[in-house]
């Protein structure tokens, strides 16, 4: 599975940004077409990331775009423009799995018109109607990753984001759905670029909710998050242990794994591989 | 005119003074013997104390055509040189060499002067208006500019004979003991002015904090001063101390600062070593993050060069370096711990780097990080002109650091403004490539292909690795092939190298 710790937006309408979005080594880097564009530049937005795709480079980086809603009278076009040159549709307000349909249906048309491999597809809850039906959501083939936004979520609920109680609620509602088809949850964005400690604690409780990364609105916050993401010492340590008594079990026929003269189940010999992967990037 | 040893056309002869091409660092060997000044005497009992400039002048004998020369330890906020060169145009003093160490901004009213006949030619380095004037051809003479260290040589050498030296004083006594530490126009050390003291024919001090003899500490000895000149102000706090100079949040600057400070670690990293600090955003940001990886390391550096700022001084006081060696400082935190600390020394600028003496402190740097207007794909720099062919920078200790650090890094954006700074040619050579070692980009890092040693040591390090010329390349991809500067043949400056010798000259721009 890919890493996706990092999502750096960048507002499609900056070129000076976009051009220097593949640099800082960001898992992810979304373009973003939705919400940072105003509506009298979404023209010139999808053009510029259009060619942008195409002739910038992006380093390691997944390349996203956020297009604009199916609400909107963007979206299809947003598609038509940019899908032959992204990796990832990163599809705003999504609240049933029918709004996923309608997008897997436009982005197959392209695709079959351009013969290119199907796109990948991350939808971004952002609705009470959407949160309630994302476990349905999450089923799609085309989706790899469930992400969802805290601003407009906590305002279709009728109450402020900072004193939010639900919220935790909402985060264990991703993971749970997105985890259940084995695809990934992706958290919100931590949008104080200045407090680089508190983006750290950010990170680190996503990880440990189940998250597999989250937004980032700065580069400079991309290593903090990596940093967060890193597995810790002991978790290393541990996880190399169970590794080892993994092998030796395979190695001398046993069914059953021990350590320490505890029981371990394949799960778990499972997670302590992702945490070696994890640990040995960066 | 010859081609010098950068390949660029350069005279033999400057405003009637015969100068040597640029033929390689250190290729010129120094001739004859030290310059003297004029012997003076002051009998006991003889105030020095003067109540005015123009008094000053008249009583030493400015006549026409006589080069005045001044420091820049009060930078932006200096009141000084406008003051006197008013004072010198009000008395009709013409054709006036100006011999200032830097002029900036705030020295714009000589710009007039340049072409009333007050000066007939600035010898130093002009930062703003003053260039972009001598740009368009404002001023009668050519401009010449020295680094730091080369304007000690010029004037220890002869090459530059100073009539007077008008010296901003933050703190003198009437008998002509000076520091800066002190005052409400405190600067830190005045080491850009030692040489003047020394060497001029007439020394005057101008204070607005006269204190009672002896003043202490004292950076200019009393020996050296002739005239003690009470003002109401020497200048502008505002201009001369930045305030605590924060570190650049950019990501793209901060990425260079990254790996500059991974080629440090590769290379030149180890117990006892020694840098040279200053303070450009990208520079106080590898300065900081050197600080955290020797504190994680537990490393200790022998000396810091600066270019001091807060940063140098709290790794001064926190152990994570023995000396502190000053020739400016930027900050009060600075100008604070160079009053109080032992270990922060302040240098005479011969010391610093003078190439024609017995060995200054550039010749022990280990690492000198450094920034540039443009770099070309032989290495040369550029730090005087912006690629419009503008003159808007001095040389300041450039030279002299690339040329004596033992590793010299370039810390440059690969382009500003939609204008590479990595390409084919620069518009001016201030500093010959020969000196340089490997130049940093946010995109990755190229390295002169004679460092070997570097280039092993950067042997699997996560930081690109670039061809110069493919970096080049990249540059001129994203903003297209620069264009020449528009200029005329009429040469406007000649830039010198630490020895000299003419590295390259300035071309007046077209309107």
């Amino acid at each position: 599975m890919k890493l996706r710790r990092t999502r750096l937006y960048i507002p499609g309408n900056n070129p000076h940004l976009v051009e220097n979005a593949g640099l800082y080594g960001a898992d992810v880097v979304i373009l973003d077409l939705e919400d940072s564009v105003p509506i009298t530049q979404k023209f010139d937005a999808r053009i510029l990331v259009k060619y942008s795709l195409q002739n910038v480079d992006f380093g390691k980086s997944e390349k996203w775009v956020r297009i604009n809603g199916i609400n909107t009278p963007y979206w299809k076009k947003d598609i038509e423009e940019i899908l032959p040159y992204c990796d990832v549709i990163n599809l705003p307000k999504v609240e049933s799995l029918d709004d996923v349909d309608t997008a897997d249906e436009e982005m197959s048309l392209i695709e079959d018109e351009n013969g290119i491999e199907p796109r990948k597809l991350v939808p971004i809850i952002e609705t009470v109607r959407g949160l309630k039906n994302a476990r349905e959501i999450a089923t799609h083939p085309r989706v790899v990753a469930l992400a969802w936004g805290g601003e407009d979520l906590t305002a279709d609920l009728g109450i402020p984001r900072k004193k939010a109680l639900i919220l935790d609620y909402v985060r264990a509602e991703i993971v749970l759905a997105a985890k259940a088809e084995k695809k990934q949850a992706l958290d919100t964005v931590f949008s104080d670029v200045r407090n680089m400690d508190t983006l750290y604690q950010y990170a680190q409780r996503a990880r440990y909710m189940g998250f597999d990364g989250i937004g980032v609105i700065h580069p400079n916050q991309i290593e903090v998050v990596h940093r967060a993401f890193r597995p810790t010492e002991d978790e290393i340590e541990e996880a190399r242990k169970i590794i080892k008594a993994a092998k030796e079990a395979e190695r001398e026929g046993k069914a059953v794994i021990s350590l320490n003269g505890r029981m371990i189940d394949p799960p778990v010999v499972e997670r302590a591989r992702k945490i070696l992967a994890l640990a040995e990037v960066d | 005119m010859p081609i010098n040893a950068v390949g660029r056309e350069v005279p033999s002869e400057i405003n009637g003074q015969r100068f040597k091409p640029f033929a390689g660092d250190l290729k010129t060997p120094p001739e004859g013997r030290r310059a003297g000044s004029l012997i003076r005497m002051a009998p006991r009992g003889r105030s020095k104390v003067v109540k005015s400039l123009e008094e000053v002048i008249k009583k030493i004998g400015l006549e026409d055509g006589m080069t005045v020369s001044f420091h820049h330890h009060l930078r932006n906020g200096d009141f000084v040189v406008n003051m006197v060169m008013e004072t010198i145009r009000k008395i009709g003093i013409k054709d006036i060499r100006v011999f200032p160490t830097a002029l900036f901004p705030v020295h714009e009213p000589l710009v007039p002067m340049l072409t009333d006949g007050t000066i007939r030619r600035i010898e130093g380095s002009m930062n703003g208006p003053l260039g972009e004037a001598t740009s368009y051809g404002a001023m009668r003479e050519t401009a010449v500019l020295r680094s730091h260290s080369g304007r000690v040589r010029a004037v220890e050498s002869g090459e530059v004979h100073i009539d007077v030296a008008f010296i901003a004083a933050p703190t003198a006594d009437p008998y002509g003991n000076l520091n800066g530490v002190d005052g409400p126009s405190a600067c830190g050390p005045l080491a850009y002015a030692m040489v003047d003291a020394y060497h001029a024919d007439h020394t005057v001090a101008i204070t607005d904090h006269l204190v009672p003899y002896p003043a202490h500490p004292i950076s200019i000895f009393q020996h050296q001063i002739d005239y003690v000149v009470p003002v109401d102000k020497i200048g502008d706090p505002q201009g001369i101390m930045s305030g605590t100079l924060r570190i650049t949040t950019s990501p793209s600057r901060l990425k260079i600062a990254r790996y500059a400070l991974e080629v440090i670690d590769r290379v030149a990293l180890k117990d006892g070593f020694s840098f040279q600090a200053g303070a450009g955003g990208i520079s106080l940001a590898v300065t900081k993050f050197l600080g955290d990886l020797m504190r994680k390391k537990g490393i200790r550096a022998s000396f810091i060069n600066g270019g001091v700022t807060k940063y140098v001084v709290d790794m001064l006081h926190e152990g994570l370096v023995d000396v502190v060696f000053d020739g400016q400082a930027f900050d009060l935190d600075a100008v604070k711990s160079l009053k109080e600390d032992k270990n922060h020394i302040e240098t005479p600028l011969a010391m610093y780097g003078n190439p024609y003496s017995s060995g200054g402190i550039v010749n022990m740097l280990d690492v000198g990080v450094l920034g540039a207007t443009e770099v070309d794909i032989d290495f040369n720099v550029n730090v005087n002109t912006h690629s419009d062919g503008l003159l808007l920078h001095g040389i300041g200790g450039h030279q002299e650091v690339a040329a004596g650090s033992a590793l010299t890094i370039i810390t440059v954006p690969l382009y500003r403004y939609r204008v590479p700074v990595i390409r084919e040619k620069v518009t001016t050579v201030t500093t010959p490539g020969e000196v340089v070692d490997v130049v940093v980009t946010e995109h990755g890092i190229a390295i002169n292909p004679k460092r070997d040693d570097i280039i092993e040591a950067m042997r699997g390090s996560k930081v690109p690795i670039w061809d110069i010329q493919d970096l080049q390349k990249k540059a001129y991809q994203i903003c297209g092939k620069p264009q020449e500067p528009k200029t005329t043949d009429d040469i406007i400056a000649a830039i010198l190298w630490r020895d000299g010798t003419i590295i390259d000259v300035v071309y007046k721009v077209k309107k």
